[in-house]
This record gives C-alpha cells, structure tokens and sequence, in this order.
C-alpha cells in the first residue's frame, strides 16, 4: 500500500513507500493518421495499455489509400491522444509493415505528441490494404492527474 | 484502480489525498509449448518453448531448431506452435521474429510472426528459405491477452 498526495506536479509519492502497480490495466484507443484505420476482422484494434511503469501498444493499421514514400521517409501512422500512454523518452521499436512484400522498419513513438510513425529503409508505394503492424512496449511517461483521473482520451 | 477516500488540508487549501487499493497479487501461470513438425527444443541456456500468463500479459518463450531440413515459400505461412487454451489473446497479434536457416549468424533474417486468437503460432518469412538442420527460429514475444 502507498499513499499519493495531490502536489502542484500532481499525484506524487506521499511518505516512504512507493506507489505499487495498479491493477487493473488502463487502456485507451490510438487513432489512426490520415491514410491509414484499424484493420479489423480478428486482428488487435490499436490502442494502448498501461501496467505500472510498462505501457503495451497494439493495433494493424491498414492503408486507406495510394500513396508513396521514399526510403527513410518517416510516415506517420497513428497519435497517442493519452499523455500517460506515452513514452518516457522518444523510443525506437521494430516494426512490420506489407505492402505487397513483408517491411522492416523502425517505429518511432515521440514522449512530446504522442505520434508513431514508420520509417522503412525502402522506398514503398502503399496502396489500399497495405499495412503496418504497431506491436511494441516501452517505459511509460511519469503519471500524472490523467492517469488516475480520466480513464483515456 | 485508485479512488479518493479523503481530503486533506494544505496551507488552508482542501486538497484531495489519492489512496490506492491495496495491489492485487496476480499469480504467473504457465504451460508447455509443442514444437510444431520438424521443430524442436534448442535447448543449452535458452528458454524452452513455454507460454506463461500473468494477469492480462502473455510471455511466449522458445527458441525452435530445425531437426530436418525444409523450404520455405516467402509469404507463406507456416506453423510454429499452437498456444494452449487459458493463454491466448482474443485478437491476433502481428509481430516480428528473428530467424536464421542456416544455423549461422551471417545469415540472420526476420519474418512476420503472428500469434492468432485460436492459438497458432506462424511465421512468414520475407524471402524463400532453405533450412539446414540447426537453423532456428525464436518465438519469444509479450503481448496482451484483452483488449
């Protein structure tokens, strides 16, 4: 058991004990960026959920519509609206995508904004159906009032 | 989940006191992985094919040794394991794994991998594949079991 106390930062630690791992998950939806929704049928619906320190984000993203993007090219797919769904520090994670072959990239997730955007080595012309999937983990953002308070955007 | 249970007075200010409920002690299941045909232990130092659950995340370990020699279409799926029942997500994940056909690190490659919500575990690979016995493939993944 801890106690937090409201402090002009927030809910902060109150006294020696630290706060424990809140169960259950909080979970909130990502919204997809221009170009790109959930994928549907059975495959996860994008959102976020924290565990403690550990924040889970999860969804396939599929593209709406023709567009291309140059190798190296950073396409943003998604936002994270929740600052407490956020990471710590901006994060790089692995990444796939298809779009007509299987992609590797890099998946960056920004602590400022929130936005997940794919860089992929290769030059890709997507098309409608075309995907990426957004699996990955990191260390959560400090938590604040919304963590406790709203439940996600 | 935390909930206010009472106020406090700061400098004459009310301000409300966050007291969570005690954690909840959340016990760590877990269940042996079967490799698929043609798929076995590597065994020494790594962890053996099991799939572990505690709460709403799923910890799938493994690392799987070709024991006969195949091929591998790109983009084809092929199963790895099936994930029992008690420790399946309800959503299908899409994911990445690391893989090397020949045994050998100068041949390390990736592949999708995707874990189903009936419990199958397949690989894709981006390439067609030749396995050497002795190639691997490593399955280990979190994810989250609910949406």
């Amino acid at each position: 058991m801890a106690t937090l106390k409201y402090r002009s930062n927030g809910w902060q630690p109150w006294g020696t004990q630290q706060p424990a791992i809140i169960l259950p998950t909080l979970t909130c939806a990502i919204t997809p960026a221009t170009n790109f929704t959930d994928f549907g049928s059975t495959y996860t619906s994008p959102r976020a959920a924290r565990h403690g320190e550990a924040v889970f984000i999860e969804g396939l993203l599929r593209c709406t519509g023709a567009f291309s993007s140059t190798a190296g090219q950073s396409v943003t797919v998604a936002t994270i609206v929740n600052p407490s769904m956020r990471p710590a520090a901006d994060v790089i994670l692995h990444c796939l995508a298809y779009t007509g072959s299987y992609r590797w990239g890099r998946l960056t997730v920004t602590a400022a904004d929130g936005l997940i955007r794919f860089v992929c080595p290769d030059a890709l012309s997507w098309v409608a159906n075309y995907y990426v999937s957004i699996e990955g983990a990191y260390r959560g953002a400090p938590l604040g009032v919304g963590w406790f308070s709203s439940g996600g955007a | 989940m935390a909930v206010l249970e009472r106020w406090d007075e700061v400098a004459g200010e009310r301000r409300p006191v966050m007291v969570p409920t005690a954690p909840t002690v959340v016990p760590i299941t877990s269940a042996a992985l079967t490799p698929a045909s043609g798929w076995i232990d590597y065994g020494g130092n790594y962890a053996a094919p099991m799939v572990y659950r505690q709460g709403d995340v799923i910890f799938i370990e493994g690392l799987l040794k070709r024991e006969s020699t195949t091929t591998w279409t790109a983009a084809t799926a092929y199963n790895l394991t099936t994930v029992p029942v008690g420790f399946r997500a309800t959503q299908a994940k899409l994911l990445l794994a690391v893989y090397t056909g020949s045994s050998s690190n100068a041949a390390l490659a990736w592949a999708r991998m995707t874990v189903n919500e009936t419990g199958g575990v397949y690989a894709y690979s981006a390439v067609d594949v030749s396995w050497s016995v002795g190639g691997w493939i490593s399955i280990d993944a979190v994810i989250r079991a609910v949406p």
